[in-house]
């Protein structure tokens, strides 16, 4: 009798520890996959926000050199040497010791892109392929939303990263542009 | 009995110790999966942690290299001037004690300087400090470089584009000139604003304590007109001063500065006065509204006269109970603001089409002394970066030792002599006898030639009862003596004399007789110089002259450019322009006191003549020299300026004690340029 009964509490317990372990199991790759694309998300925005404090300063035109400033993308350049006053574009050449970048989403896809024959690697590799929803503002010293290089001086980045079988996980941070 | 009593016994504890195993094996996997379990939960929990704590020390590490990177601008900042060098930036670690614990971490700071060797004070300036700056908090490291640009200036502009010029938010203002005095002795900085203006709108002010107002006006009302404003600010030797106006509309802006040392007590603004006390700021000034399209020599209101001011040097400000502000747009009512100045300022606003336009000359006293003024200061000037085109501003100045005669300076010498001779007598019909009855001059000597409606060439052929003075002579009318031959008619008390070439000097106050010196006396023929020194030296003796005359022994005076002053008082610096003001005489333009011989406080040489002899004559150097005087009298100035140089507006102010030569602002300011990230 006590045998049986032993053995029913053995197995009773392996069941319920099995399913313990299982969903133990589950539960940690969850958090984990659930961290791992929180961390992402902030590992993506601190390399968007290193990229973007650089944005180089034109002292002549009193404006920061950002070619393109939408939503879904931003071309700005960044200097690699000595300053000098002007804006290359998007496709600088060594004259002005600039380099051009480029922050776009495509799809699900965050792009992080360099141009320039000072860029090395002159490339565009996706940070990640995750986005849910990826968007910049550009703001002026008052927080207000600008359209203007001359008057911007924050960008706000917000990003939403859903990898597959996770829940969406949203970052948002504001970049001070740093030169000037 | 006992054998079954110890089988009884094992066998019945044998269960027992079946269910303390079956127990213990469920305990054990029990423990076993909750120590599974736990140690699952712990490994997610501590990544998360050590990944939250991670990213939280790196970004108080960024920040903590952030502050670094301030601290460090802070230190460049304190440091940055005309005496900046390498070592100022690399001593930037030591200045900031780094490393230093700072928060939950520390932050250590490094700087190199570009050119590796620089001193601003030297042939090879500074570009920029970069400084390097670690934050590290806990295993986190951010590194941050930040180049410092160094850049000196003259001037500042804002551009109404790119920012707000009005300075409205000051403090800190939006733009705004860093003076740095590296003089050792303290100075007096001098700025010219131009503001842009459309309409009636209006003005500049400087509200800063210190800053001190010396004219503040208006071009016009219509489109692209400018205002001008001028400040003056004491600054001590080795200080600094950050001067900024305030503007009621956003318009571009152009000022520049000019710095004006001098020995101590240092240098001080002239004015007018009100009951007793200086005014500062008591400058005169236009205005003007012409458009200039043509460039050239312009003049107020269209005019081909030119510019012109009082005799800002007439009244002593110390009486002076002038208590009218000078009203913009016209000259100055009062004749004091510039008294005792040393040093005339021109502050200049222009309305223009680039930053190449520029004023080309500005003469002062065009009637007379025709003083070009020397540009010290020019902003914004070709190269300068976002500076708008449409308004400039320039600084000129003219400079002149400071020196105020007594009112008895002679100039040349002052004697007392004599030509030939001069006499009368009578000679009757018929005769050969002369009695001479009041003689003076030389002695009547045998062979003299007689002047004096007497038969012509009458002279005399010996001696009588006369031996040079009164007495008589014997004469002939015809140059032979041999015998003497009678005069044709009576001349009775007749004034005669005897020519002769030689000056006789017998009393000399002021022994500066000299040859090549224009002599002036009564009866001395006009003209006549000092052709050679005879026994004479300067004083008494005699002297050959340019023309033979007779004089009687009178007071003579020439024009010598040697000044003398019997009361004297200060000795006046070589190389200093003078005029003759009340009273006694007048030099030419231009004339200066001259280094040889050494000027003292009794006497001094001119570089040139006087025109006319200086006698208790008031001699004045400084910008007194600078201006017609008189208290009705005016002095024109002009200005030649580039073709697309528009409206403009500009002032005169004095200076007194500027004994060291002016030199431009220099503003220092930082700028902060490619800030990167040490990627690690």
């Amino acid at each position: 009798m006590e045998v049986i009964i032993a053995a029913g509490l053995i197995g009773f317990l392996a069941v319920t520890a099995t399913f313990f372990w299982v969903d133990s199991f589950g539960l940690v790759r969850t958090v984990n996959t659930d961290s791992a694309a929180i961390a992402d998300g902030r590992a993506l925005l601190e390399r968007l926000a290193r990229e973007i404090r650089e944005v180089k300063y034109n002292p002549a035109s009193g404006a920061y050199c950002v070619s393109t400033m939408s939503a879904t993308q931003m071309v700005f350049n960044k200097t690699s040497g000595n300053l000098v006053a002007a804006c290359s574009g998007a496709s600088p050449t060594d004259a002005n010791n600039d380099i051009a970048v480029t922050i776009q989403v495509n799809s699900t896809n965050l792009n992080l892109g360099y141009a320039g024959t000072l860029a090395t690697p002159a490339a565009t590799k996706a940070l990640t392929s995750y986005v849910s929803s990826f968007a910049m503002r550009y703001l002026d010293a008052s927080y207000a939303v600008t359209a203007s290089a001359g008057t911007i001086r924050f960008v706000e980045l917000s990003l939403t990263l859903q990898p597959p079988g996770v829940q969406a996980t949203q970052t948002r941070t504001v970049v001070a542009l740093r030169n000037q | 009995m006992t054998h079954r009593i110890n089988c009884c016994v094992v066998s019945c504890l044998r269960p027992n110790r079946q269910r303390g195993m079956v127990t213990m094996v469920v305990m054990l996997f029990l423990i076993a999966t909750v120590v599974f379990a736990l140690s699952q939960m712990l490994n997610v929990s501590s990544a998360n942690v050590i990944d939250g704590q991670r990213q939280g020390d790196s970004t108080a590490a960024f920040f903590l290299a952030e502050s670094g990177l301030e601290k460090g601008h802070a230190i460049v900042n304190a440091a940055f001037g005309p005496t900046f060098n390498n070592a100022s930036c690399t001593a930037i670690p030591t200045a900031a004690s780094s490393p230093y614990n700072l928060g939950r971490g520390s932050v250590s700071v490094s700087a190199v300087s570009t050119p590796g060797t620089c001193d601003n004070s030297g042939v090879t300036p500074c570009e920029k400090c970069t400084v390097i700056s670690s934050g590290q908090v806990g295993v986190s490291n951010r590194t941050l470089t930040q180049d410092m640009l160094l850049t000196t200036a003259n001037g500042v502009s804002c551009n109404a584009a790119i920012s707000d010029c009005t300075n409205v938010s000051a403090p800190p203002p939006t733009w705004k000139l860093n003076l740095y005095n590296n003089y050792p002795t303290p100075a007096i900085a001098v700025f010219s604003l131009t503001a842009q203006r459309q309409g009636a709108q209006t003005g500049a002010s400087c509200t800063n304590p210190a800053c001190k107002l010396e004219w503040n006006i208006n071009t016009s009302n219509g489109a692209a007109s400018v205002g001008s404003m001028g400040n003056a600010v004491s600054i001590a030797s080795g200080g600094s001063y950050a001067i900024y106006q305030t503007l009621s509309t956003n318009y571009n802006v152009a000022e520049v500065g000019a710095l004006f040392p001098g020995s101590s007590p240092g240098p001080s603004l002239t004015g007018r006065y009100v009951s007793g006390s200086a005014v500062p700021g008591g400058a005169a000034y236009w205005n003007d509204n012409e458009s200039g399209s043509t460039g050239g020599t312009i003049a107020k209101a269209n005019s081909t006269n030119g510019f012109f001011t009082n005799d800002g040097t007439w009244t002593d400000p110390a009486t002076d109970t002038c208590t009218t502000a000078p009203v913009p747009g016209s000259k100055q009512t009062c004749t004091s603001w510039c008294y005792g100045g040393d040093t005339l300022v021109f502050g200049f606003a222009g309305s223009s089409l680039s930053v190449a336009d520029e004023l080309s000359a500005v003469t002062f006293d065009t009637a007379g002394q025709n003083i070009a003024m020397t540009r010290i200061a020019k902003f914004p000037t070709i190269g300068i970066a976002g500076a708008p085109g449409n308004v400039y501003s320039e600084i000129w100045y003219a400079r002149n030792p400071g020196f105020l005669s007594a009112s008895d300076a002679r100039s040349g010498a002052l004697v007392t002599g004599y030509a030939g001779a001069v006499f009368t007598g009578s000679i009757s019909k018929n005769s050969t006898t002369l009695t001479v009855t009041s003689w003076s001059g030389a002695p009547l000597q045998v062979g003299n030639v007689i002047n004096g409606g007497i038969d012509a060439g009458t002279k005399i052929c010996a001696l009588g009862t006369g031996t040079g003075g009164n007495g008589t002579y014997t004469v002939s009318s015809t140059a032979s003596c041999s015998p003497a031959v009678n005069q044709g008619s009576n001349h009775n008390d007749q004034a005669m004399s005897v020519s002769a070439s030689v000056l006789t000097v017998t009393a000399a106050p002021i022994a500066n007789l000299a040859p090549g010196d224009k002599i002036f006396g009564t009866g001395v023929f006009a003209g006549t110089t000092i052709a050679s020194p005879g026994t004479g030296t300067g004083g008494i003796g005699t002297y050959n002259l340019s023309a033979s005359q007779a004089f009687a022994s009178t007071t003579i005076t020439s024009d010598n450019p040697t000044v003398t002053s019997a009361s004297g008082t200060v000795v006046p610096t070589a190389n200093t322009m003078i005029v003759s003001v009340k009273i006694g005489g007048a030099v030419p333009a231009a004339t200066t006191i001259v280094s040889t011989p050494a000027p003292t406080a009794t006497t001094f040489k001119l570089s040139q003549r006087p025109t006319t002899p200086l006698v208790n004559a008031t001699i004045c150097g400084g910008t007194c020299a600078f201006f017609q005087h008189g208290a009705a009298a005016t002095t024109s100035f002009n200005v030649i300026k580039s073709a697309n140089t528009g409206y403009w507006g500009a002032g005169f102010m004095c200076l007194k004690g500027v004994d060291i030569a002016p030199q431009v602002v220099t503003s220092s300011s930082v700028f902060s340029r490619r800030w990167t990230e040490v990627i690690h």
